[in-house]
């Protein structure tokens, strides 16, 4: 599945729009133990582990929104947006949406 | 108390200058490697032979004296400068990591680059870049 940001894929031709796709997860933004997490907040860097829970979690709407695409059977999907927001107490959801294609 | 916030300003000071440093000499490495929030194809006539979605990201926390200071100023008003300094730092992070996962895939440039930042927690925030990364055929556009 071919995924762009801009409206189309460049070099191939859009033969049909299918219709908007999107997935979205919600993940609690705190790692069970947070031990090592409150020690870097004292002293500031990056929380390696946070990030990649983050990563994780755009990863799971992206294969969503993808699985949504295949049933439509589409090429590609263009125009993706992502969307952060806090949900809650403490948790994030992640929302990814884009325009599922056929191309020629 | 006051001994972890002073701990927190060293430790901070130092790691916040050690990433600074570390972002100027990475970025200098990418500087070929164009990163524009247009969709416009860099060379409109030249179409590339391949494109993806990239994206990259980074979570950064605050240390101890930041979030004094900045406990500080929210009171007396003011610009947190020390969060700027923070958020602005993030989104660099994230900027030069998208650079890489580009130039990893042989890409030449992202186009329709978005960025997005905002808080984890309390006291650490997440910048998450996305675009569309070009490959063409002849290399150096």
């Amino acid at each position: 599945m071919i995924l762009t940001n801009i409206e189309s894929v460049p070099g191939r031709e859009i033969l049909r729009q299918l219709g908007l796709v999107n997935g979205s997860t919600v993940r609690a933004k705190h790692l069970g133990r947070d031990m090592l997490s409150g020690l870097k907040n004292l002293v500031g860097g990056e929380l390696v582990a946070y990030t990649e829970l983050m990563q994780e979690a755009r990863e799971e709407a992206t294969s969503r929104m993808i699985e949504q695409a295949r049933k439509l059977q589409a090429d590609a999907v263009v125009n993706v947006r992502y969307s952060t927001s806090s949900v809650a107490q403490g948790a994030a959801e992640i929302y990814v949406y884009g325009t599922a294609v056929q191309l020629r | 108390m006051a001994a972890l916030i002073l701990l927190g300003f060293w430790l901070g000071r130092q790691a916040e200058q050690a990433h600074l440093i570390s972002l100027e000499t990475n970025e200098a490495q990418y500087q070929d490697l164009v990163l524009s929030n247009s969709k416009a194809l860099p060379v409109s006539a030249q179409q590339p032979a391949h494109s993806e979605l990239i994206s990259a990201s980074v979570v950064i926390a605050s240390d101890a004296f930041k979030n004094f200071l900045a406990t500080l100023i929210s009171i007396l008003g003011g610009r947190i400068d020390v969060y700027e300094a923070l958020r602005e730092r993030a989104r660099r992070e994230a900027l030069l990591r998208l650079r890489a996962a580009a130039a990893a895939r042989g890409a030449q440039c992202v186009i329709n680059v978005r960025i997005e930042t905002h808080d984890i927690s309390l006291s650490s925030v997440e910048a998450f870049a996305y675009g569309t990364a070009l490959r063409y055929h002849t290399p150096g556009v």
